[in-house]
């Protein structure tokens, strides 16, 4: 790091200028191609990244650099773990460096952040993945179920923590499932009807919950019946009643 | 909060070399005009900055059940989930049509299909009962030109349809074929010659037809990608010269099982040219004929002892036992070895399964008797998998393996995971100490050969061995049950096998009660094969709540009337409902010889032949 040692000048979005080594600026394919298609001397514009992010990113590039050289002594372990804290940010700031690092094509830094987003997924169900980033369900509950039909039935992808969907049911029908305490319930009557009626407590696990159906006047009344019975080792017995009265 | 994008008189300030790229939607972002394809996006709230890296991000999501929870998210979720899955399972081929499947996933790169029921397998179905695979190939010609692997279980393929893999995917290049049928040589012949990126060729127990074309010859000349070239089920003779020649310019060859027309001279040969093998079909393990008495033998125990890398062996197709000490050397690197085709005896098994102390899976022939089996047992302390098959698979010959065997192997193998064992007779008391003695049994499948066989030694039946496993096994997902077996042991099943995917019956059980239980209890049950046993219409009609939630049901030579089966079609429309009778029966009498019902998102199929109906 002596005075020898080339320097790239980045200004960004918030004009904060950033002094940086050559080897740890051209981390970036972007920043590379300009710097080597471009005058040298001049500052490169980083419009998209404020300095705050840049920051953080030129922290990464350097740590990434000097490890490589050897110029720090850190295992490749201890690098795995510094990675780790370097994404514990909050859910914007994560963000914001996929997409600086997208932009800035950054490509270790840009796998880094997205596995992480990745692991945010993992595991959980749709409402719960909706709910870690905010995302608004536009799907209207026949799309939804269709969907999950298509995944489990064609495509063997099983459904989050049990999902049993119960179908096309004839008015008047007794049916039943047994489930285990975790599962999601949905029922379809024969006649389009989705059955409605939060069955949680009865069953005394919150992640069961039955649709609502949107209000509408045409609807005919539906009168409703639901039991359960424990059969043991985390499994209950679900027994429906429905009568459609048109 | 997220950057703010610059504006305009930021620009009109830049010195050249600024990055700069103006969008249509007012907003800059740097792009160097190569293939990221995130280069625009609009605003910044974070579900749409996330859409916007969706693709990245999930191409880290590889479960299956992630990839369910993400396509269900939103529609925009469900639109880059598709776009992003590589590898696509189709665990029936008639629930999907091949074309909704391509329209949802386009930029698929491996394909796995299974066909038709195992059940089939035991000539329980007449052929030609369909699972074609030729939509499947002709659609993703298509839709899917970056398709680089298939693979495929209980399918028919035919030549044609093995040109059209490979001329219509450039990059192609693993196929593995698992019981399926239809092509002969010729159409190997084609396909190897045009699939030059080609590193994977498995065919796995499938029916090849001689249509005496030398298709080893016909793979391309110069280095070859080839990494794994089974072929140990194609009964015909090859051309061993073109076989030496491949393998010697297949650098990276790791996995090669051999035919029965190779001799022990050929093998030989070959593994002098490929000491860096890990998978090894020995082939017949034999001399050839031509062999002369006083030829010298080559030195068969240094070639193994080469193969330093070894951990797979089979093959042994035609042995001659007193080759087997050549294999010694590489006995205590072993982790997986198939004798199942070596008619030996115990004591020709003792001196190499006695130094095999890595080994996991083990695949045998009940020749060795029960002191065979001590012997695996003395000394395999890591065995995940067991399977004994029968020399002799009559109902009514000498068992050679008892529950003497089967104890000793409990009690030894306490990490066993999987377990198959074919023999003539057994005791619950046996089957109760396995319980106890393996308690990570996941897959469990004993098959007393002989019909409502009951304990030898009791005289009861054979419901409390059956029962203890699913009570003690906490993770079984796969039964296969057998002997004389009342409504009792469904019941156990029914009250205690709550992880049972897959369960197959065969002469079982004394009433509908028996598969009432199985039915009414079994949540995670998938797939169910059933045969020769006492079950009717009311039985059937128990499991309406769950036809739904499984792949299929197979009932044969059952107590189900023409009647029972409409009234669950009737019920379900979404269940295919296939009536199989026997290819020259006439369809007189109201008594269902094969019921075969599978959920569908595409109704009855176009293609089924004469002798199954759909209701």
């Amino acid at each position: 790091m002596g005075s020898t040692s080339t320097k790239i000048k980045l200004r960004t979005s918030d004009q904060k200028v950033f002094e940086v080594e050559k080897a740890v600026a051209v981390q970036s394919q972007t920043i590379k191609y300009i710097y080597e298609n471009g005058c040298p001397d001049s500052v490169i514009h980083v419009h998209s990244v404020s300095g705050d992010i840049l920051s953080k990113i030129l922290d990464y590039c350097k740590k990434h650099v000097n490890s490589a050289a050897g110029k720090e002594d850190i295992s490749p372990e201890e690098l795995y773990e510094w990675d780790a804290n370097f994404v514990k940010v909050d859910q914007n700031t994560l963000f914001d460096l996929i997409l600086a690092a997208n932009c800035l094509k950054i490509e270790s830094l840009l796998d880094l952040t997205c596995q992480t987003v990745a692991n945010m997924i993992k595991g959980k169900r749709p409402e719960e993945i909706r709910t870690t980033f905010n995302i608004k369900n536009d799907y209207t509950i026949e799309a939804e179920e269709a969907v999950r039909r298509e995944n489990k039935w064609a495509f063997d992808m099983l459904g989050g923590v049990g999902t049993m969907v119960i179908e096309e049911l004839a008015d008047d029908t007794m049916s039943k499932c047994v489930t285990n305490t975790k599962s999601r319930v949905c029922v379809i009557a024969a006649n389009q009807i989705v059955m409605m009626r939060s069955i949680s407590k009865l069953a005394n696990k919150k992640s069961i919950d039955v649709y609502k159906q949107p209000q509408n006047p045409t609807t005919p009344r539906i009168k409703e019946s639901v039991k359960q019975r424990n059969v043991g080792t985390g499994f209950i017995e679900l027994f429906f009643h429905f009568k459609c009265k048109m | 909060m997220a950057e703010q994008m610059s504006d305009d008189d930021e620009r009109q300030q830049s010195p050249p070399s600024d990055l700069d790229f103006t969008s249509n939607k007012a907003r800059t972002c740097i792009v160097t005009g190569s293939v990221s394809g995130h280069s625009e996006f609009q605003s910044l709230y974070p579900d749409q900055v996330l859409e916007n890296v969706l693709e990245n991000v999930l191409h880290f999501l590889t479960s299956r059940r992630d990839r369910n929870s993400a396509s269900l998210v939103c529609k925009s979720w469900y639109r880059v989930e598709a776009l992003t899955r590589s590898e696509l399972f189709i665990g029936n081929c008639y629930a999907v049509s091949p074309a909704r499947a391509t329209a949802r996933f386009t930029r698929v790169r491996a394909l796995h299909l299974k066909g038709r029921p195992r059940f089939a397998d035991f000539n329980l179905m007449p052929p030609d009962w369909g699972a074609h695979f030729n939509p499947w190939v002709l659609a993703f010609a298509k839709a899917c030109p970056w398709l680089e692997k298939v693979y495929l279980k209980r399918m028919s393929v035919t030549d044609d349809d093995l040109a059209t893999l490979a001329e219509s995917f450039l990059g192609f290049k693993e196929l593995v074929l698992v019981c399926c049928d239809g092509f002969g040589t010729s159409g190997l012949a084609i396909f190897v010659s045009k699939c030059r990126q080609l590193k994977v060729l498995d065919l796995i127990e499938s029916e090849v037809s001689d249509d005496e074309t030398d298709w080893i010859s016909c793979f391309p000349e110069g280095e070859s990608h080839l990494e794994s070239l089974i072929f140990d089920c194609v009964e015909c003779p090859i051309n061993f010269e073109a076989l030496e020649r491949l393998v010697a310019r297949s650098p990276s060859l790791k996995k090669l099982r051999l035919n029965r027309y190779v001799s022990i001279g050929q093998l030989y040969r070959l593994m002098v040219q490929a000491p860096q093998l890990t998978h090894l079909g020995t082939g017949s393990f034999s001399p050839s004929e031509v062999a002369g008495q006083g030829d010298q033998e080559p030195d068969y125990v240094t070639a193994f002892a080469a193969c330093k890398s070894l951990v797979c062996l089979s093959g042994f197709r035609e042995i001659i036992p007193d080759y087997l000490p050549a294999i010694y050397p590489i006995c205590a690197s072993l982790t997986s070895l198939n004798f199942s085709y070596a008619n030996i005896t115990a004591e020709q098994l003792k001196p190499i399964i006695s130094n095999c102390h890595k080994l996991q899976v083990f695949w045998v022939l009940d020749s060795i008797c029960d002191e065979g089996l001590q012997a695996v047992a003395a000394t395999c302390k890591e065995l995940r998998e067991l399977r004994v098959f029968p020399v002799d698979a009559r109902e009514d010959s000498d068992g050679p393996v008892s529950e003497v065997g089967f104890q000793a192997i409990s009690e030894g193998c306490r990490k066993l995971q999987s377990i198959l064992y074919f023999c003539q007779r057994m005791t619950n008391a046996a089957v109760i100490a396995m319980s106890r003695n393996c308690p990570d049994l996941v897959v469990f499948r004993l098959c007393i050969m002989g019909r409502h066989r009951p304990d030898h030694v009791t005289g009861e039946p054979m419901d409390d061995g059956f029962g203890a496993i699913v009570m003690n096994c906490k993770k079984l997902t796969r039964l296969a049950v057998s002997g004389l077996l009342t409504d009792k042991a469904f019941d156990y099943i029914g009250r205690y096998g709550k992880l049972v995917r897959t369960l197959s019956v065969a002469f079982a059980g004394d009433s509908d009660m028996a598969l009432k239980y199985v039915l009414e209890g079994c949540p995670q049950l998938q797939k169910l094969e059933i045969r020769d046993s006492p079950f009717g219409d009311a039985a059937l009609c128990s499991g309406l709540h769950h036809y739904y939630n499984m792949r299929f049901l197979w009932m044969s030579s059952c107590r189900l009337t023409h009647q029972g089966c409409q009234q669950i079609a009737r019920a379900m429309p979404r269940l295919v409902v296939e009536v199989i009778r026997s290819a020259d029966e006439e369809e007189v009498y109201d008594r269902v010889q094969t019921l075969y019902m599978y959920r569908s998102l595409e109704g009855p199929r176009n293609d089924a032949p004469k002798f199954v109906t759909i209701l």
